[in-house]
C-alpha cells in the first residue's frame, strides 16, 4: 500500500471511529443527563458552603422528578442551572471559556490514587530515614572517597579550604512534602513531588556559612542519603537514583527517583536537604554582606547571590507554611495557579536558571491574597486576570512586592537594600530573602510583556483566545528574529574566565552559565540600542545525571540560546547615530565602538559620532544582515568569541528569498519597480477613449503582493538567436530538437473593470466577441503610443517598461449570465456554477484580496518573504496549484500574521516560517475555521456567526474552511483543494521538516543541512515521469541551480520576449484533464524535472468486465470469468504520447505496485 | 440485412476459433457484443491499446452516420487523433469522416466555426469515436478483421511532437491577425443582432396570427415586477412581516411567561452546544497542554 493511499484509508477510518465515539458519547450522556454532573462541583466552589448545602438538599428532592423530564428541552430550569448560567454570564468570558478552563484543570490533575500510594511510600521512606545511623565526624575528602566506593560521585567542586570541612550524618529532624503536589497545583505529565529533608542544627558550626562550606556539607549529607537509599527497595526496579540541578542551580543538587509503590511509580520524587531554620542567623545573609573569607572584603564587596542561596534553605519552611495555609482551602486559587503554570510553561518561562517558576507564582498569589487584591470568593478566571493586570502594573526591578510584615523596630532589611544588589526583587515572609534572586530582569520583563499580551487577548475574547493562552506552545526559536546559539562549553567557560570579575566568579561559586548571561546581555543591549525590541535568554532544561558521573552543570550541558527580537522601525537603518563628539557620552561611544566609530555630519547639520554598517542603497533583504554583523562584531571585539564558535540562527533559509540565478536582482526591488510601472499603465488605461469607460484597473498577480518567489523583472534574459526569431509582433519560438528552450518569464495579470451598461448582449458567445473587439480597440490606442501589444481573443498583452501585462476585461453581466437558470415554476434563479465561481474569484475576489495582502506585506516586512518560503516548501513537496493553491498558502500565512498569538510577529521570515510549519502540522482543520480578518473588518458578532455556521454545517464544508472579509461563505478558495489526504500528508511532512529545522538550525553548517526539507522522496510514487531538462523552462528556479543567467535591462523599443511558455505546466494540465479519474500527478512547480504519479486505488483494483470501466485496462480471461487489470504499458505509452518532445522516460516503480 | 447474417456466421466461426486461440492468447477478441481491436502506436512499440468496436446501430438515425457504413469505437485513448484513426483503419477501406464524442451520441458533434474562438469545449480523457467509411465494405472489413490483427496508429516518423504543437500554438498567438479577428467579430455581431431582431419579428407575427385566428391574445408579463427568485422571496418576506404586525405576541400573561421560558431554553441550548464543542475538542486531545 502506498503512503497516500494509506492516509486516505486512515482518514476515513478515523472519521468513522470518531463518529462512532460521538454516538457513544451521546448515548451515555442521554442516560445521566450529562448536564447536571458538571454543575454541582463547579458551583459549590464559587459561593459560600451554606448555599451549596442548601442546593444539595434541593437537588436530592428534585432528583427523582428530573429523571422523568430529561431530554425534553422544555424542562423548567433547575436552580443549579440558573445559578450556573448566571455565574457564567457575569464572571466568565463565555460559556466555552469556562468549560475549557475546567477541562484543562481536569487534564492536569494527577490521579487520585497517586496521593494515597505516595503517602504509603512516604511512610516507608520516613521509616528508612529513621533507621539511618549517625556517622562519625570525618573530613569531607575522606567522606567523598567513601561515597565513591558506594557508587556516588560527589556533585560539587571542592573550594580551596576543603581540608577544614568536616562532615557528619545524623538523621533529619523531619522530612516534608512541599511544593505543587502538596498544594494541588501540579501541572501533570510528569507529576513531581518535592521532598525536603531538614538537617539538624547541630551538624553545622557557625563558620560553615563562609566559603561554600555549608554547600559542601549539604551535598555530602544528601549523597549519604543517596548511598543508603540505593540499597533499599524504595525505588522502582530497573530505575536508578539520579542527581538533578533544579532550576539549573548547580550548587544545590537534588536527588530524583521513582517510588516503588503501585501507581506512585509514575511519580517523580525530588529530594533535597535544607538546614533547620535557625541554624544560622538570617541577618548574616542580607545582600550587602560578604560571606567569603578567602578574599578580602574590599575586593569582593558583597556576595548577594551566595547569601541568597543559603538563606533560601533557611526560610523555606516559613514560606511553605504560608503557601499551604493559602492554598489548602481555596480551590479557585489552586486552579488559577495551575492555569498560570501552564501559561508560563507554554512560553518556556518556567524552565532553566532564574525562571519564573511555580514557587514564585504561588508566592505571588499568596501575596495578592494577603494584600486583598484577591478575595476568597473570586473564581479562577478572575484570579488569573487580576494576576496578569497586577504583573503588568507593578515593577519588581524598582519596587518589588514584599510578603514580610513591616515594622519599624525589627531588624528586617529595607527593600531598597535588595534592589541595590538584585535585578528583580520579591521579598519573602521573613523579610530576609529575595525569592527572585536568580531571576534576571530579562526574564522578568518577558513575563511582564506576556502578561499584558494575555490581558489583551482576554479582552479580545474571541473563541481562539483560550487556545492561544494555554494550549499553544511558543518554542524559543519561533519567538525571536535572530537567535545566537552557544553549544560549546569550552567557549563559554573561556569567555567567563577572561571577562568576569572575581566578585562574579566568587558570588556564583564557579557557575559559568549565569555569569555568561550577565556578561552578554548588557553588551547586546548596548550595542544594538534602538534596533532592539527585547532580548530573551533560554537556558537549557534541568540536567539529570547518574550518581556516579560528574556534575555537568558547572560548565554547560546543552545549548544556551540568546534571542533577539528586533524593532521593525529601526532595525534596518544602516547607521547608528551617536552623541556629539565633544561630550563625555561621545567619548564613551567612541571607546565602545573603537575603529568602527566615525565622525559624521548629517543633513540636519548635526555632527555626531556614528557607526556606519552598510551602504544606503542596500535592498531590505541584505539590510537584515546588519544586526548579525553588529552582533558578530561585538562578540569578537568585546568577548573574543570567533564566528565559528557560535552559530547565528536567522539566515539559514535566506538564499530562498533571493533570486538565485540573478544575484543583482531582488524580489523586493523588482516588485517595487513593478509598482511604478503598474501605476503608470493604469493611468494610461484610464485615459483611453473607449466606447465604455474603464472604472478600475487592478492587479491579481503575486508580484503585486511581493509574494512571487520568481517575479518577472524589468530586465530580460539575453535572447539566443538560434532559439528565437525576431518578428514585428514579438519573438517567436523556433522548433529545433537539440537546443534548450528559453528560460521562463511570466506576465502580470491585470483585471480591468468596465463601467456598467445595459447594452451587453444576453449571450455568452456574443459577449466574448465584444470583449475581443475591445481588446483590438485598446491595442490600437496603445499602438498609437508606440507600445508593443499582442491581441488574443481572450486577453490583451501589453509590453511596458520591460514588464508584460496581460489584460482581462470584466463586464458587469458576465457572472449573472453564467449563474442564471430558469427554475421549475418559471422563476429566474441564480445558482453558482463552476464557471461563474471561477470568474467571480478572478474578477471580484482576487483583486480585493490582492489589495489586502499587499497592505499586509507593507505592514509586516516578514510577510512576503515568509510567503515565498512557504510556497517554495509546499511546492518542493511536489504539491502544485491543483493540490494546494498558492493563494491559500498566502491566506494561511496572512492569518498567522494577523492573529499570531501566542507569539508576536517577527520581522525576519525564518521564525515565521517555523510557525507556518507548526500550524500545518498541528492544526485540526476539522475543528478550527480559518478566519483571515484583515484590518479587523469582521466584528465580534460576525465572527461568532461564522463560527456558529461552521460548527453546524461542518460536514458539508471543505476540509479547510477559510473566511475572509470579502468572502464570508468560507468556501470560495478551498472548495476543491486541498483535500484531506493532501492535508494529512502535508501535516506529516511539516512535522518532520520542523523537527529537522529545530535540531539543525543551531549547527554551523545548517544552511546546507536544512535544504533537506526541500527534497521530496520520489520512491513513494507508482510511476515517475522524467522530463527532458532542456524543455523545462523553469530549470533555473530549481534549488540546486548554481550559476547565473545573463539578464539585461530592456529599453522601450525592445521587442516582446518569449513569455509564459512552460511546456511542463502545459503537459501537467493535459495529464490532469485526461487522466483525472485514474491518477494524481505531483511535481515541483519551481523547476521540477520529475513528475510523480500515484494511481488511484479504484483504478488499481482488479474488476470484472464492464464496458464503462474498460478504459486503460486490459482484459484477461481466467477460466470462464473475464477480468480486467490496469494496463501499465498502455498507460505509460499514453503518458509518453501526450508529452512527446517533453518526456524523456517513464519509470515504473514495480515494488510499490506489488506491495 | 445480408450484412448482419454474414456477421452472425462469422461470429460463430470466430467463436470456434477463439476456443483454440484463448489458450495461447490472454486478450480475448470479443466481449459482450464488442469486438476488441488492438492498436499500436508504432510498428515496434511493445504496448497495445485495446478499444472496443461495434457496428453503429441506434434508434435515432443521423444521415452523417449511416448505420451500415459506420464503426463505433469505445475507450479510445486520449492521444489518438483523427489522422491516427484514418491511418489505422484506412486499410479496411476509404474513410469519409471520423467523429469524436465524450460519450456515445447519435448526432454529429458541433464544430468550431470560428477561427479564433473555442465555442465548443475540447474532449478530455478517454473518448468514443465513429468511423464513417465511404463504402459498406470498409466497416465490414474492420469488424471482421482477424482477432490477432494489430493496427498501427502512427508512422514511424511522427510528423510533429506535442511540444512542437505547443510551440506552434504560442507562435500563432503572437502572430494573431488583428484585422481578421475584428472582421470576424463584426460579422458575428451583425448576425447576432439580425437573428435577435428576427426572433422579435416572428413573435410579433405569431401574436398577430393568433389574434386573427382565435380573436384573443395571450397576454404575458411584460412589465412590472421581474420574475426572479430573489424578488419572489422578498415579497413573501414582506407578507410575513405584515401578518406578524397584526398579531399580538406579548399580550396575555401566558405569552409573556412563555417567551421568558423560551429565552432560558435558548440559553440552555447554547450551553449544550458549547458542551458538544468541548467534547469534540476533548476527543482530539486538545486539552493536553504539553
Amino acid at each position: 500500500m502506498t503512503p497516500l493511499k494509506g492516509e486516505i484509508m486512515t482518514a476515513e477510518e478515523s472519521n468513522v471511529s470518531s463518529s462512532e465515539e460521538d454516538e457513544a458519547e451521546g448515548g451515555s450522556s442521554g442516560s445521566d443527563d450529562g448536564f447536571d454532573d458538571q454543575v454541582p462541583d463547579l458551583s459549590s466552589f464559587s459561593s459560600g458552603s451554606a448555599t451549596a448545602k442548601k442546593r444539595k438538599n434541593e437537588e436530592s428532592d428534585t432528583g427523582a422528578s428530573k429523571k422523568l423530564k430529561k431530554n425534553t428541552t422544555k424542562t423548567p430550569l433547575t436552580a443549579d442551572e440558573l445559578i450556573y448560567l448566571k455565574e457564567t454570564e457575569n464572571m466568565f468570558q463565555s460559556n466555552v471559556f469556562r468549560l475549557q478552563i475546567s477541562e484543562l484543570v481536569n487534564e492536569t490533575k494527577p490521579k487520585k490514587t497517586y496521593k494515597r500510594h505516595f503517602n504509603e511510600w512516604f511512610e516507608n521512606f520516613t521509616k528508612f530515614l529513621d533507621g539511618l545511623e549517625e556517622t562519625e565526624e570525618i573530613e569531607v575528602k575522606k567522606h567523598i572517597k567513601l561515597l565513591k566506593k558506594g557508587g556516588v560521585k560527589f556533585p560539587l567542586a571542592l573550594p580551596g579550604n576543603a581540608g577544614e570541612i568536616k562532615c557528619k550524618f545524623s538523621k533529619p529532624v523531619k522530612s516534608l512534602v512541599v511544593g505543587s503536589f502538596q498544594n494541588g497545583t501540579s501541572l501533570g505529565s510528569p507529576v513531581t513531588v518535592d521532598v525536603v529533608l531538614v538537617m539538624p542544627k547541630q551538624l553545622f558550626r557557625k563558620s560553615d556559612k563562609f566559603d561554600q562550606q555549608y554547600l559542601v556539607k549539604r551535598s555530602s549529607y544528601l549523597c549519604h542519603v543517596a548511598k543508603e537509599l540505593q540499597k533499599t527497595d524504595l525505588i522502582t526496579a530497573d530505575t536508578s537514583i539520579e542527581f538533578t540541578a533544579k532550576n539549573g542551580d548547580a550548587l544545590k543538587p537534588h536527588l530524583v527517583l521513582r517510588p516503588n509503590e503501585k501507581s506512585a511509580k509514575a511519580l517523580t520524587v525530588v529530594i533535597s536537604a535544607v538546614a533547620e531554620a535557625g541554624t544560622f542567623k538570617l541577618t548574616q545573609f542580607t545582600p550587602e554582606k560578604c560571606n567569603f573569607t578567602l578574599a578580602s572584603k574590599d575586593e569582593l564587596g558583597s556576595t548577594p547571590h551566595y547569601n541568597a542561596t543559603i538563606s533560601e534553605d533557611l526560610v523555606l519552611e516559613a514560606n511553605e507554611e504560608l503557601k499551604k495555609s493559602m492554598f489548602e482551602t481555596n480551590q479557585h486559587l489552586k486552579e488559577a495557579a495551575v492555569l498560570l503554570g501552564v501559561w508560563l510553561r507554554q512560553r518556556g518561562l518556567s524552565q532553566g536558571y532564574g525562571a519564573f517558576n511555580m514557587h514564585i507564582v504561588c508566592m505571588y498569589l499568596a501575596f495578592m491574597v494577603k494584600t486583598r487584591r484577591i478575595n476568597l470568593s473570586m473564581n479562577s478566571n478572575q484570579i488569573i486576570r487580576t494576576f496578569w493586570l497586577d504583573i503588568g502594573k507593578t515593577d519588581w526591578t524598582a519596587d518589588g512586592p514584599s510578603l514580610a510584615k513591616e515594622s519599624p523596630d525589627s531588624d528586617v532589611p529595607a527593600k531598597t537594600l535588595f534592589h541595590g544588589h538584585h535585578e528583580v526583587v520579591f521579598v519573602d515572609v521573613t523579610g530576609f530573602h529575595n525569592l527572585a534572586f536568580k531571576m534576571s530582569w530579562v526574564t522578568y520583563s518577558k513575563v511582564k510583556k506576556e502578561a499584558s499580551q494575555a490581558i489583551h487577548l482576554l479582552n479580545k475574547s474571541d473563541s481562539s483566545c483560550f487556545q492561544a493562552l494555554f494550549l499553544k506552545s511558543a518554542p524559543f526559536l519561533h519567538q525571536y528574529d535572530n537567535v545566537i546559539c552557544f553549544r560549546e562549553a569550552e567557549v563559554v567557560s573561556r569567555c567567563v574566565q577572561a571577562h568576569a570579575t572575581q566578585k562574579q566568579m566568587m558570588d556564583f561559586c564557579g557557575q559559568k552559565v549565569p555569569v555568561f548571561a550577565q556578561l552578554l546581555i548588557p553588551l547586546l543591549e548596548k550595542g544594538l540600542g534602538k534596533r532592539l525590541d527585547h532580548v530573551g535568554i533560554n537556558f537549557p532544561p534541568d540536567p539529570r545525571w547518574q550518581l556516579d558521573s560528574p556534575n555537568p552543570t558547572f560548565n554547560q550541558f546543552g545549548e544556551i540560546l540568546i534571542g533577539v527580537k528586533l524593532n521593525p522601525g529601526t532595525s534596518l537603518s544602516v547607521i547608528d547615530k551617536g552623541p556629539p563628539s565633544n561630550t563625555p557620552e561621545g567619548s564613551e561611544f567612541r571607546e565602545f565602538w573603537g575603529d568602527k566609530c566615525q565622525l559624521r555630519r548629517f543633513k540636519d547639520g548635526s555632527i555626531t559620532e556614528s557607526v556606519i554598517w552598510a551602504h544606503n542603497s542596500l535592498p531590505v533583504e541584505q539590510r537584515r544582515m546588519i544586526v548579525k554583523n553588529i552582533v558578530m562584531y561585538l562578540l569578537q571585539e568585546k568577548l573574543n568569541i570567533e564566528e565559528h564558535e557560535f552559530s547565528y540562527v536567522g539566515f539559514q533559509l535566506s538564499h530562498l528569498n533571493q533570486i538565485s540565478f540573478a544575484p543583482t536582482r531582488s524580489i523586493e526591488e523588482t516588485s517595487i519597480s513593478f509598482h511604478k510601472t503598474f501605476t503608470r499603465l493604469s493611468n494610461e488605461l484610464h485615459g483611453l477613449k473607449l466606447p465604455l469607460e474603464i472604472v478600475s484597473v487592478q492587479c491579481i498577480s503575486e508580484i503585486y503582493r511581493f509574494t512571487d518567489p520568481f517575479p518577472p523583472f524589468k530586465a530580460h534574459f539575453s535572447i539566443v538567436d538560434n532559439l528565437c526569431e525576431d518578428t514585428p509582433n514579438g519573438f517567436l519560438l523556433k522548433k529545433s530538437s537539440e537546443a534548450m528552450l528559453p528560460p521562463f518569464t511570466s506576465s502580470v495579470d491585470l483585471v480591468v473593470q468596465m463601467s456598467t451598461s445595459g447594452k451587453w448582449p444576453d449571450d455568452l458567445n456574443a459577449c466574448k466577441r465584444l470583449v475581443a473587439a475591445f481588446y483590438v480597440e485598446i491595442s490600437k490606442a496603445f499602438k498609437e503610443k508606440r507600445y508593443k501589444t499582442q491581441v488574443t481573443p481572450d486577453f490583451l498583452e501589453v509590453f511596458r517598461d520591460g514588464f508584460i501585462f496581460r489584460i482581462f476585461l470584466a463586464y458587469s453581466k458576465q457572472i449573472g449570465i453564467l449563474k442564471q437558470r430558469i427554475g421549475e415554476s418559471g422563476l429566474k434563479q441564480y445558482r453558482d456554477t463552476d464557471e461563474s465561481v471561477a470568474i467571480e474569484k478572478k474578477f471580484i475576489n482576487l483583486p480585493k484580496l490582492t489589495g489586502a495582502l499587499y497592505g499586509l506585506s507593507q505592514q509586516c516586512s516578514a510577510f512576503a518573504p515568509t510567503c515565498v518560503l512557504a510556497k517554495r516548501w509546499v511546492s518542493s513537496q511536489l504539491l502544485h496549484e491543483t493540490h494546494f493553491p498558492s493563494i491559500v498558502i498566502e491566506l494561511l500565512v496572512a492569518n498567522m500574521f494577523l492573529s499570531s498569538q501566542p507569539v508576536e510577529v517577527t520581522m525576519h521570515p525564518l521564525p515565521m516560517f517555523l510557525r507556518f510549519l507548526k500550524i500545518l502540522s498541528t492544526t485540526n482543520w476539522n475543528l478550527e475555521p480559518v478566519i483571515v480578518n484583515f484590518n479587523d473588518t469582521l466584528d465580534r458578532n460576525s465572527i461568532a456567526d461564522v463560527e456558529k455556521f461552521f460548527t453546524s454545517n461542518r460536514e458539508t464544508l471543505p476540509p479547510i474552511f477559510l473566511v475572509t472579509p470579502f468572502d464570508p461563505s468560507g468556501v470560495l478558495w478551498t472548495r476543491k483543494s486541498p483535500t484531506i489526504p493532501v492535508l494529512v500528508r502535508l501535516a506529516r511532512l511539516a512535522s518532520v521538516s520542523l523537527k529537522i529545522l529545530e535540531t539543525t538550525l543551531g549547527d554551523h553548517d545548517a544552511s546546507s543541512k536544512v535544504t533537506a526539507i526541500f527534497r521530496p522522496p520520489m520512491s513513494v510514487f507508482h510511476l515517475v515521469i522524467r522530463l527532458k531538462p532542456e524543455t523545462a523552462t523553469r530549470r533555473h528556479q530549481k534549488l540546486d541551480f548554481h550559476g547565473t543567467i545573463n539578464t539585461k535591462v530592456t529599453s522601450g523599443s525592445y521587442n516582446i520576449p518569449i513569455y509564459n511558455f512552460d511546456p511542463v505546466e502545459l503537459y501537467i494540465q493535459d495529464l490532469e484533464v485526461h487522466y483525472n479519474d485514474k491518477a494524481i500527478f505531483f511535481y515541483d512547480r519551481y523547476g521540477g524535472c520529475e513528475i510523480g504519479v500515484l494511481l488511484k486505488p479504484q483504478f488499481l483494483a482488479e474488476v470484472p468486465f464492464k464496458i464503462s470501466s474498460f478504459e486503460g485496462r486490459k482484459l484477461l480471461t481466467e477460466g470462464a470469468e473475464s477480468k480486467m487489470k490496469p494496463d501499465f504499458d498502455a498507460l505509460i505509452e499514453g503518458f509518453k504520447m501526450l508529452g512527446s518532445g517533453v518526456v524523456e522516460d517513464v519509470i515504473l516503480n514495480g515494488h510499490i505496485l506489488t506491495t | 440485412m445480408t450484412f448482419s447474417i454474414t456477421m452472425a456466421k462469422i461470429k460463430s466461426r470466430e467463436s470456434k476459433k477463439k476456443r483454440n486461440v484463448s489458450v495461447q492468447k490472454s486478450i480475448p477478441s470479443e466481449c459482450e457484443g464488442y469486438k476488441v481491436i488492438r492498436l499500436k502506436c508504432y510498428e515496434d512499440s511493445s504496448a497495445t491499446h485495446c478499444v472496443l468496436a461495434k457496428e453503429h446501430s441506434v434508434r435515432e438515425k443521423c444521415k452523417e452516420k449511416p448505420e451500415d457504413r459506420t464503426v463505433f469505437l469505445r475507450s479510445v485513448p486520449p492521444f489518438v487523433t483523427k489522422e491516427a484513426l484514418i491511418n489505422a483503419f484506412g486499410k479496411f477501406g476509404e474513410i469519409r469522416e471520423v467523429y469524436f464524442h465524450p460519450a456515445p451520441c447519435a448526432s454529429v458533434p458541433p464544430s468550431n466555426s470560428s477561427r479564433f474562438f473555442d465555442d465548443v469545449p475540447p474532449i478530455f480523457g478517454f473518448k468514443v469515436a465513429y468511423i464513417v467509411f465511404t463504402q459498406v465494405g470498409g466497416a465490414r472489413n474492420a469488424l471482421l478483421s482477424p482477432p490477432d490483427d494489430t493496427l498501427i496508429l502512427f508512422e514511424r516518423n511522427p510528423s510533429a511532437s506535442v511540444l512542437d504543437g505547443w510551440i506552434d500554438g504560442y507562435n500563432q498567438r503572437v502572430n494573431l491577425d488583428c484585422e481578421a479577428l475584428k472582421k470576424e467579430v463584426d460579422e458575428y455581431m451583425a448576425q447576432y443582432d439580425n437573428s435577435k431582431e428576427e426572433i422579435q419579428v416572428k413573435e410579433k407575427q405569431k401574436q398577430e396570427e393568433e389574434e386573427a385566428e382565435d380573436g384573443w391574445v395571450t397576454v404575458g408579463r411584460k412589465t412590472g415586477i421581474p420574475r426572479k427568485e430573489s424578488v419572489h422571496k422578498k415579497i413573501i418576506k414582506k407578507q410575513d412581516s405584515r401578518t406578524k404586525k397584526t398579531q399580538l405576541m406579548n399580550f396575555y400573561r401566558f405569552q409573556i411567561r412563555e417567551s421568558k421560558m423560551n429565552q432560558l431554553v435558548k440559553l440552555r441550548e447554547k450551553f449544550e452546544e458549547d458542551k458538544k464543542r468541548i467534547t469534540q475538542l476533548k476527543e482530539s486531545r486538545k486539552f493536553k497542554p504539553f
